[in-house]
């Protein structure tokens, strides 16, 4: 027997409601204040009770009303393009521009079951050349394109 | 400066040789985009966005506007060729233009929609130098309690046009509204929902939060569910439409131009509102209503204006009202802020050169787009046979080198990253994303009109239905939301976003 006959309007209204009490209770400090004068956490307390209002609204119709099954979840591709973003948060400033974006784009390449890995790689050296002359030398922004340790200080 | 003076110095200024520079490039890039599916203008102008940094305001902003309209162009070339909608907007002229295409009329039916949105730009280019300077007139009116539920009124709009449940909307509603009271609070200094991390105390940048929502989460929705693609084998030789082509579409052309620019100004409305009740109101005036859907250029010609006409106009509440209808446009504001433009009625008096020269810009950038694409057709087509596993790592490079260069941060990326997983997450759960983004551009301006509202008429919640003009705004809005709880109405909204499959 299913639970609930609507599971991602279940899954929504929790997220609703887990956001707002989350902001309510890292905002618990903040001084509310009156109508006439409103301190800091007047407005985002307010915001919350409503948005928990609504989220359980979503959660009762997700109770009552039939839906479509749960969507399916693929994790390859949310936890690759994840790890690709922060391998070049990682790499940036360290490695310079040339190795970041080749490695993001090497590491990006996995998401997708369709993606050659001879192809990523000149598509790897393409895009880093590509962001090299375009942004560095052509608009003159201030990104490091080599290695820390080869850097002139 | 009068209206007539304003334009024509804005079209002086539009066409200097920078300006029309960055008037193609947008048009080109917005016709890219379009073209391929699975990249749209709201991605991309978020990815461009932090670049426009080293332009000046006006050339940025012809520009991005330049890639929203561009955009439409191109969305009906893979909409007509391959029967798949490379915009949103685009979704009704896959009806007629592929069974043209599929007759061997694709020529005929990729000029009809360029002519149509060539007659639609121009037709709505008018229509703002008409409208924009007494809405903004009407604007210079509006005290606190005004501007508030004004913003109200936006909100609720974009909710009731969005597709999906009114309840999950609200939520996405009141979700960017508390992320945008992240940081530094204005007038007590206090800080909220810092989390302890100075990165950030000056609020959550809407760079990384725009961009990880749309674009990153979009890479990851592609990724997930690969589109088949199938190009249509075209012989560009028989291009030009015929006489009794042209006979059938000027009329819905012209219903087509004024239906959009009637609906690009409702907030929440644009583009892909327009196309779709240009279809169906022509479906029901034309003669030919009977042949829709088997390739009628009615079909093609009434969507395309319509679309066409519904971009441009959508500028007009920003620019006079300061209230973005939609994501683009919402992205739009934020790249008027970022160069210290901010958006309302007070742009036609202090900075009419931008004014009028973004207005001026969208005519001849349409010219470009029909004298440029036309001939460049072979070539878009060749475009969509690049498989989207060559894409997606190039967006998420730009995106992070984006997100990046803003403020030279490590902190932004990481942001980026966040929010990438969280609008996925939001997509999983069929929320529309849109409101959040709208909420969260108008949250610093809704909370602190709110404070001073409140502050004037000494906490009496009633100042908003006694100053007549707020009392209408408001009244507006609860009509909307009373409207879409109608279950009769409620069901044709349904059907019609289900036609939109």
């Amino acid at each position: 027997m299913k639970l609930t006959r609507n599971p991602t309007d279940v899954l929504a209204g929790i997220l609703l409601i887990g956001t707002a009490l989350a902001f309510l209770w890292i905002g618990r400090t903040l001084r509310p204040g009156s109508i006439t004068q409103m301190g800091p956490g007047y407005a985002p307390n307010l915001l919350c009770f409503i948005q928990i209002l609504l989220g359980l609204g979503v959660l009762a119709a997700g109770f009552r009303k039939e839906g479509e099954p749960a969507e399916t979840w693929s994790l390859r591709p949310v936890l690759i393009v994840a790890l690709a973003i922060a391998v070049f948060a990682v790499s940036v400033e360290e490695l310079g521009l040339l190795a970041a974006v080749c490695a993001t784009v090497i590491v990006s390449g996995f998401a997708s079951p369709e993606s050659r890995h001879g192809q990523n790689l000149l598509l790897a050296l393409f895009l880093a050349l590509f962001s090299t002359v375009v942004f560095v030398k052509g608009l003159n922004l201030q990104i490091p394109v080599w290695p820390a340790i080869g850097r002139q200080a | 400066m009068s209206t007539v003076d304003g334009f024509l110095h804005g079209l002086a200024l539009a066409a200097q040789p920078l300006n029309l520079l960055y008037c193609l490039i947008g048009a080109l890039v917005g016709t890219l985009i379009g073209v391929l599916p699975g990249v749209g203008p709201v991605a991309t102008i978020a990815m461009l966005l932090p670049l426009t940094f080293y332009l000046e305001p006006l050339q940025a902003l012809i520009m991005l506007a330049g890639i929203f309209y561009g955009a439409q162009y191109g969305g009906s070339t893979t909409a007509i060729l391959v029967n798949l909608p490379g915009e949103n907007s685009s979704v009704v002229t896959c009806l007629d233009g592929y069974q043209m295409a599929r007759k061997g009329r694709a020529g005929p039916a990729l000029a009809i929609a360029a002519l149509a949105s060539l007659f639609a730009g121009i037709f709505a280019t008018f229509f703002i130098v008409l409208m924009a300077p007494p809405l903004a007139g009407f604007a210079l009116a509006f005290g606190a309690a005004e501007y508030f539920s004004l913003m109200v009124l936006g909100l609720i709009a974009a909710i009731v046009l969005a597709s999906g449940s009114v309840l999950k909307a609200l939520g996405m509603m009141t979700l960017g509204l508390l992320l945008s009271m992240v940081g530094t609070d204005v007038n007590s200094g206090a800080l909220r929902f810092t989390l302890g991390l100075p990165q950030l105390m000056d609020g959550i940048d809407f760079v990384p939060l725009a961009m990880g929502i749309f674009a990153v989460s979009e890479v990851i929705r592609n990724l997930e569910s690969p589109e088949p693609r199938e190009t249509l084998k075209t012989r560009f030789r028989d291009l030009w439409p015929t006489r009794e082509d042209f006979r059938r579409s000027w009329k819905p052309a012209l219903r087509g131009s004024a239906l959009g620019s009637i609906l690009g100004l409702l907030p929440g409305g644009g583009a892909m509102l327009s196309s779709f009740a240009a279809y169906s109101v022509e479906k029901r005036l034309s003669p030919n209503g009977h042949l829709f859907g088997q390739g009628a250029v009615e079909g093609v010609a009434a969507p395309e204006s319509a679309n066409n006409a519904g971009a441009q106009t959508s500028f007009v509440p920003l620019l006079t009202l300061g209230i973005p209808g939609n994501a683009v446009i919402a992205l739009m504001a934020g790249a008027m802020m970022i160069h210290g433009v901010q958006p309302g009625p007070q742009v036609m008096t202090n900075n009419p050169e931008l004014f009028w020269g973004v207005i001026a810009s969208m005519i001849i950038g349409n010219f470009m787009l029909v004298v440029i694409n036309l001939p460049m057709l072979p070539l878009w087509v060749r475009l969509l046979s690049i498989p989207y596993r060559l894409f997606y790592p190039a967006i998420l490079v730009f995106c992070c080198i984006g997100v990046y260069t803003i403020n030279y941060a490590v902190f932004d990326v990481v942001m980026l990253l966040v929010f990438g997983l969280f609008g996925y997450i939001l997509y999983k759960f069929r929320f529309e994303p849109a409101p959040l983004l709208l909420a969260f551009v108008l949250g610093p301006l809704m909370e602190e009109n709110f404070r001073r509202a409140m502050m004037l008429s000494f906490g009496d919640p009633l100042i908003f239905i006694q100053r007549p003009i707020s009392a209408t705004l408001l009244g507006l809005a609860v009509i909307l939301i009373a409207v879409i709880a109608l279950p009769s109405l409620r069901k044709r909204r349904q059907e019609t976003f289900a036609e939109a499959g």
